[in-house]
């Protein structure tokens, strides 16, 4: 039970520091890449950049992206190689939101790829986006650290890009794609197979069959992890057989979605030369990361499923208002339920879980995936128990438990520099962050990239929450689907793209009949929602950054507050927690708490 | 001149005794609660209340609850509810107003201040000094720059200027507050004299350096009445931050209400369709269907279910089906369920409720004191008698590195002393004193009185009989910059001097003599240790040395090492040669020194830590200090000090006290540290409002949240109104604090750091449980309110 996450994180833990150590060298450009390489590291370096240049090459890097998506996805029914012939268009809210989707690194996906996308799409638009999505982060956060480590400029944007994706995406993917056909995983343009089934109704004149749902699986999922990308070659993403086969690539799965962003902490240590201010950010980050795996595993593996259990029967007193005007008291009757036939003690909940990977695995990878912003689902969060599902909200509200590709890192040192600023006043002393003054325009900016998460993720649900926009479009009545709502805003803002599942928000194909009826809200929602919490957040840091390495440094003294010690260990941890309860409390207490404490089966 | 025209002014003591007054109030002296009392209803108006964003925003959250409340009594008159609103609308206002007092209360108390100041700045006849030398009497406030006045004894100096002709003892109680007269004369460091102070005795005249209106005074006065108070950096960034706090919490608090809506929709849906809904056709439900489109038809027969009381949903179900048909029946079932069944709802979707949370939420309890520290800060610089000449110095006093502190008067106290005479060759120690004593009789410096003093004290001779020795014919050397020596020359023809070993070393043998063996030696031995060497020569015999020391202020070195703790390097400054200045400095534990400082020196020590990235602070006096005032981060110069020094500085201090410069980083310092810690016990507060307040707006839908409310608060209006009261009280509580400062301990960084935490970061989390509890207790259980 413990074992897995034991495992998990032990191994990332170990592999973060050399790797980490490594992306710095490469970041720093001290790697001499082989002569080829390097020509195009040369051609690609348009020279140096200030922090407002970077950003606008970021931004036009992203908008030629953005409309590169858009075209791909549109012309999908005409673009090779597309052996299943989906002929059909996509519906222009899904292509939007598909395209922002994977633009952002989020890849929330109100879509099924095995249905919805050919092989071309996948080829040229998902894995395309999944190297250099991922990269922009990893450009990002580099170039914050030459800004707080007050380098002349911050690089180049182009050839950070450069190394990012050819000296660290590409070689690990391909020792990852091959570990993982060794596994089983397909990698095929063959169209989708077809096999007898074994049933056969009595009356069937012909054999019945079903399409095995096949394709260049491999190239995808190394990079869908080690980007924290997390959009799923199927729809059922890494629960599915073909993407996720085994214990053992559900393993290599989690190590490599952590990998990246535990080394990144490192990577900025090495960057800045102060691994002991790094320190203390890695051991805050691992110890909300360890609180967050360790709730999961208590309330979903080591407690039964609520659904199952037995319940007593329960008045609760609730105020309405009459027909006639006045308040009056109702009370509310649930009846007793019986316990199911179910062994629940050993086994936990398993609603939802795939059992090949192991009991833990399924709360484990939750908290994985949540923490990083990855995506990627080994089991229906949906079916978590209530309180279990606490933890993935907690890793996408915070969004700093190590957090996505650089963005994480990002996210982290808008805490940090609120946490600074106010610690630092209490040491008498205008606030200092590596030697460089906190003043009015550094926390202008921080609480510019602070704001628009919470904003979001509560503006959004709040619009969709008393609405036939998200109330007709939850599949479960009450704090269930309350929770559904508010998931769905908390991944797209968060940029992580799991589903909580259970939310109508799939249109699909154009001519779909079926179409959920408030898919266009929801696609240009949040659509929406993942571009602001994309690139606002990145693009303030770099702005704080920049104008932080323009400032004179002031001299370290016994009156300087510390940032690598263990009491501002607690203040940063302070910091997160305290903003991030404030935050997010009433929404949780709303969701998962009503749930858990109310009667069963209270989300129908 | 004549000078017989100028009459003497009476002299005034009220305002001597004003001053002192007013600086002996206490926090909550009655005259200023009154004022400021009055000045918080004033500050209520939208225009002024709109400079501080968070209490802006409580305001208009208060009118906001006010039309609720107002619209609640017309519609249902008074009831429960209402009460409820009446209470919150109240504790709301008395919000706002505490906010209002506690600003108003610091200025009050800058105001009081000021307004003894002004009564010294009051019209006060002048004697205007023309070409010709001619009088012409003027008054104070037609004075301009350049204008010279002659002032005599028992009259008031008419504006802040130099002197240029004459000595004077001016009693400058009036600014600062100490009663001892102080001589000004012309020429020197000593030169600058203020407006409004009063001249004891003599004559001078002096040229006024600033037109009426502009002066020194004036300046203090705008300062502390807050006029020209400009928020500082770090408080326009900590004014940022508490705004981004405030909007924040107002996107959770609007968010709530659709969210709370979500859970009154459903319970509603899950009510009605459980046993224990009831439907009933009311004139209310019938009126909400007309509303809803339902035709009147539909309404007429639906008015005949008026009265009757189906026990469960089926029975209504059937009873709709008898008096409506089939199609009527398909198209409305659903609306006339959904208006007859009634709604569940609860406290998430109330307004005044929600304004309640969002006021609780924002960072009030900071937002109310923030202007009040601030001023707090500059009232408590002004009470230890310095005037800074902005907020922003204060400020940046708290995050000095560097001290150039004077050695004399700061470290070491006032002048060298003689302590020692060591003789040579065949003089005794008391030959030698004697001979010392001699030359220094004319010698009016502390050193030389020292010398005969020393001579007095070891029982040689008395004064009179020294007096008696010296002889009629003796002539008096003075000391000069030239020779660096004085003495006397005795009418039998011997020559006396004592000086700089050098100069009386080349004299004694220019006059044919021989230096003793080992003079040389003995010198730098008395140097090393710190002290000066003065030597004495009989004509061409050395006839020994005078050893002058420093005194050592008690307790100077501990507070080195608590500066050192701090983070502040001290830098000790003096005129001494490098050898003397090294060994002061070791003994006092300062961290570096600047030895035979010229003017230029500091400068240079100055520019070289700042190019460090160091802040700088010093103090100084003379004019030749007005540029490294001038180059200082923080400037204070003496009261006592030139016109131009205290032009060039930031800060004066009225009491001229050099260890003042201590006092300033410690205050500034200070400021930073109540703000920090406040802010932080502001958001703290919030976890436990939140424990208070979301079980309680859900307690109609989702009651079985209540197990969230961890305090077992008594119900939930108790819940609510018990943080909002705290929330109101905490405010006039922690004015005290604002106004005085968190206690500050001179320790390093990490010290401080822990023991605010703990006190305001955790007591932050902590106290308001307590505090809201026992409100609850007050409430509910004694008062039986709520």
């Amino acid at each position: 039970m413990w074992f897995l996450p034991a495992l998990i994180i032990l191994t990332s833990v170990a592999l973060s520091i050399p790797v980490g150590l490594y992306l710095a060298w490469i970041m720093d450009g001290r790697y001499r890449a082989p002569r080829v390489l390097r020509w195009f590291e040369e051609r690609l370096n348009t020279g140096p950049q200030n922090w407002k240049q970077y950003a606008i090459a970021l931004m036009l890097f992203n908008t030629v992206m953005f409309v590169f998506g858009f075209v791909v996805l549109s012309l999908q029914p005409y673009l090779w190689p597309n052996p299943d012939d989906k002929k059909e268009m996509l519906a222009p809210t899904t292509i939007f939101n598909t395209v922002t989707s994977f633009l952002t690194n989020t890849n929330l996906q109100h879509y099924a790829g095995e249905v919805h996308l050919s092989y071309a799409s996948q080829i040229f638009f998902v894995v395309w986006n999944m190297f250099v999505s991922a990269s922009v982060g990893f450009c990002a956060l580099s170039a914050i650290v030459r800004g707080l480590r007050s380098d002349k400029h911050m690089g180049n944007f182009y050839v950070d890009m450069w190394r990012a994706v050819a000296y660290v995406f590409i070689p690990s993917s391909l020792l990852m794609g091959v570990l993982l056909l060794a596994a089983g995983v397909p990698m095929t343009l063959d169209k989708a197979g077809t096999v007898a089934t074994l049933e056969q109704p009595a009356d069937a004149t012909e054999p019945q069959t079903q399409a095995i749902a096949r394709g260049p699986v491999a190239a995808v999922i190394p990079i869908k992890h080690l980007g924290t990308n997390g959009g799923g070659f199927f729809g059922a993403n890494s629960a599915h057989p073909y993407e996720n086969p085994s214990a053992w690539t559900n393993y290599l799965t989690c190590l490599n979605i952590l990998i990246f962003p535990l080394s990144l902490v490192v990577m900025f240590g090495r960057m800045l030369n102060n691994l002991r201010h790094a320190t203390v950010i890695y051991g805050v980050m691992m110890t909300l990361f360890l609180v967050m795996i360790g709730w999961a595993i208590y309330w979903d593996t080591l407690q039964p499923n609520p659904a199952l259990t037995r319940h007593d029967e329960r008045k609760d007193t609730l105020e309405a208002v009459g027909a006639d005007g006045k308040p009056v008291e109702r009370t509310l009757e649930t009846a007793a339920l019986g316990d199911l036939p179910v062994d629940q003690e050993a086994l936990g909940n398993l609603e939802g879980k795939e059992l090949r990977f192991g009991t833990s695995a399924g709360a484990t990878f939750s908290a994985v995936t949540t923490a990083v912003t990855c995506g990627s689902v080994n089991c229906m969060h949906d079916s978590l128990n209530p309180l279990a599902g606490l933890t993935p909200f907690t890793g996408m509200w915070l969004n700093c438990v190590f957090g996505g590709k650089g963005v994480g890192m990002v996210n982290l040192l808008l805490y940090l520099i609120t946490g600074v600023f106010l610690a630092g006043l209490m040491v008498g002393r205008t606030p200092e962050y590596l030697g460089k003054k906190v003043e009015a325009r550094e926390m202008k900016l921080a609480m510019l990239g602070l704001l628009v998460h919470p904003i979001l993720v509560l503006g959004g649900t709040g619009l969709f929450a008393a609405a036939d926009w998200g109330t007709k479009a939850t599949n479960n009545p009450g704090a269930h689907g309350f929770s559904e709502i508010l998931y769905e805003f908390s991944s797209a803002s968060a940029n992580n793209g799991s589903g909580f599942e259970g939310l109508g928000d799939t249109w699909g194909f154009n001519d779909n009949k079926d179409a959920a009826p408030y898919s266009p809200q929801w696609d240009i929602a949040t659509g929406l929602v993942m571009l602001l919490s994309r690139f606002m957040p990145i693009i303030a840091p770099m702005a704080l950054a920049g104008s932080l390495a323009s400032k004179k440094p002031t001299p370290f003294t016994a009156g300087t507050m510390r940032t690598d010690t263990l009491t501002f260990a607690f203040v940063l941890l302070g910091t997160i927690l305290l903003v991030g309860a404030l935050l997010f409390l009433p929404s949780a207490v709303l969701g998962p708490v009503a749930e858990h404490l109310g009667p069963i089966p209270f989300g129908g | 001149m004549s000078t017989s025209t100028i009459p003497t002014a009476p002299p005034t003591d009220d305002l001597k005794m004003a001053r002192r007054l007013s600086r002996r109030q206490g926090l909550f002296a009655p005259d200023l609660l009154k004022a400021a009392l009055k000045q918080a209803f004033v500050m209520l108006r939208p225009d002024i209340q709109w400079k501080n964003p968070v209490m802006f925003v409580v305001e208009v959250g208060t009118v906001l609850t006010f039309v609720f409340t107002v619209d609640l009594i017309a519609r249902v008159g008074f009831d429960k509810k209402t009460w409820y609103l009446i209470a919150l609308d109240v504790w709301l206002f008395l919000t706002v107003l505490f906010a209002n007092f506690a600003t108003a209360l610091a200025e009050a108390r800058g105001k009081a201040q000021a307004d003894t100041l002004r009564k010294t700045r009051r019209e006060t006849p002048a004697y205007k000094v023309l070409e010709d030398g001619s009088i012409e009497e003027t008054v104070s406030t037609a004075l301009l720059a350049g204008d010279l006045v002659a002032i005599e004894a028992g009259q008031f100096i008419p504006g802040d200027g130099e002197i240029v002709e004459g000595v004077a003892s001016v009693d400058e109680s009036a600014i600062t507050g100490e009663s001892a007269p102080v001589v000004r004369e012309a020429g020197g460091d000593h030169s600058g004299v203020t407006g409004g102070t009063r001249v004891l005795s003599d004559r001078i005249v002096v040229r006024i350096t600033a037109s009426a209106g502009k002066s020194f005074l004036d300046r203090m006065i705008a300062l502390v009445e807050g006029a020209i108070r400009q928020r500082t950096p770090n408080e326009i960034a900590l004014s940022l931050v508490l705004a981004a706090f405030t909007l924040i919490f107002l996107i959770v608090t609007a968010a709530l209400w659709p969210m709370s809506r979500h859970a009154e929709l459903y319970m509603t849906d899950r009510l009605q369709s459980s046993d224990a809904a009831r439907f009933q056709v009311t004139d209310q439900s019938l009126a909400s269907l007309r509303d809803d489109g339902v035709p009147d038809a539909v309404l007429t027969k639906l008015t005949a279910l008026k009265g009757r009381e189906p026990a469960t949903r089926a029975d209504f179900e059937s009873e709709l089906g008898k008096v409506l048909d089939k199609g009527e029946l398909d198209e409305f079932q659903d609306r006339a369920l959904k208006a007859t069944g009634g709604k569940v709802s609860s406290l998430g979707t109330d307004v005044p409720t929600l304004v309640a949370l969002l006021v609780c939420l924002i960072p009030t309890t900071i937002g109310a004191l923030l202007a009040a520290i601030g001023i707090a800060g500059m009232d408590r610089a002004l009470r230890a008698n310095i005037i800074s000449k902005s907020g922003k110095a204060v400020e940046v006093a708290g995050d000095v590195d560097t001290l150039l502190l004077d050695k004399t008067g700061t470290i070491t106290i006032g002048n060298r002393k003689a302590t020692r005479f060591i003789p040579f060759g065949d003089y005794t120690a008391e030959a030698l004193g004697r001979l010392a004593a001699l030359s220094s009789v004319a010698d009016l410096t502390p050193e030389g009185k020292s010398i005969v003093e020393l001579y007095r004290g070891a029982g040689h001779a008395a004064v009179s009989l020294l007096d008696a020795e010296v002889p009629a014919g003796a002539r008096f050397v003075e000391f000069t910059a030239q020779t660096r020596m004085s003495g006397i020359d005795l009418p039998d023809g011997r020559r006396v001097r004592k000086g700089a070993p050098d100069s009386v070393m080349r004299y004694a043998q220019a006059e044919g003599g021989t230096l003793p063996a080992g003079v040389q030696e003995q010198v730098n031995a008395v140097a090393s240790q710190g002290a000066t060497p003065l030597l004495v020569c009989e004509g061409n015999r050395i006839a020994g040395l005078v050893v002058l020391e420093d005194i050592l202020k008690p307790g100077m070195r501990d507070r080195f090492e608590r500066l050192r703790k701090m983070g502040l390097r001290t830098v000790m400054v003096t005129g001494d040669n490098p050898l003397t200045a090294k060994a002061i400095a070791g003994q006092a534990g300062v961290d570096d020194y600047i030895a035979q400082a010229t003017p230029e020196a500091k400068l240079a020590y100055i520019r070289k830590e700042q190019a460090g990235g160091k802040l700088v602070a010093m103090m100084g006096d003379g004019t030749n200090d007005a540029p490294a005032l001038a180059q200082a981060d923080v400037g204070v110069a003496m009261n006592s000090g030139t016109q131009a020094a205290k032009e060039a500085g930031n800060m004066v201090d009225l009491d001229s006290d050099p260890t003042k410069l201590i006092e300033v980083v410690e205050i500034g310092k200070q400021l930073l540290m109540t703000r920090g810690a406040l802010t932080t016990f502001s958001i703290a507060n919030d976890l436990a409002k939140y424990f208070a307040i979301v079980p309680a707006l859900f307690a109609a839908t989702l009651p079985w949240l209540k197990k969230f409310d961890i305090m077992n608060l008594h119900s939930a209006t108790s819940a609510i109104m018990s943080a909002v009261i705290f929330n109101a009280l905490i405010i006039p509580l922690l004015i005290p604090i604002a106004l005085k400062g968190v206690t500050y301990r001179p320790v390093g960084a990490d010290a401080l750091l822990r023991r605010n935490l703990l006190i305001w970061g955790l007591g932050g989390v902590i106290v308001p449980f307590i505090g809201i509890k026992l409100i609850d207790l007050f409430i509910a259980n004694m008062l039986h309110l709520f």
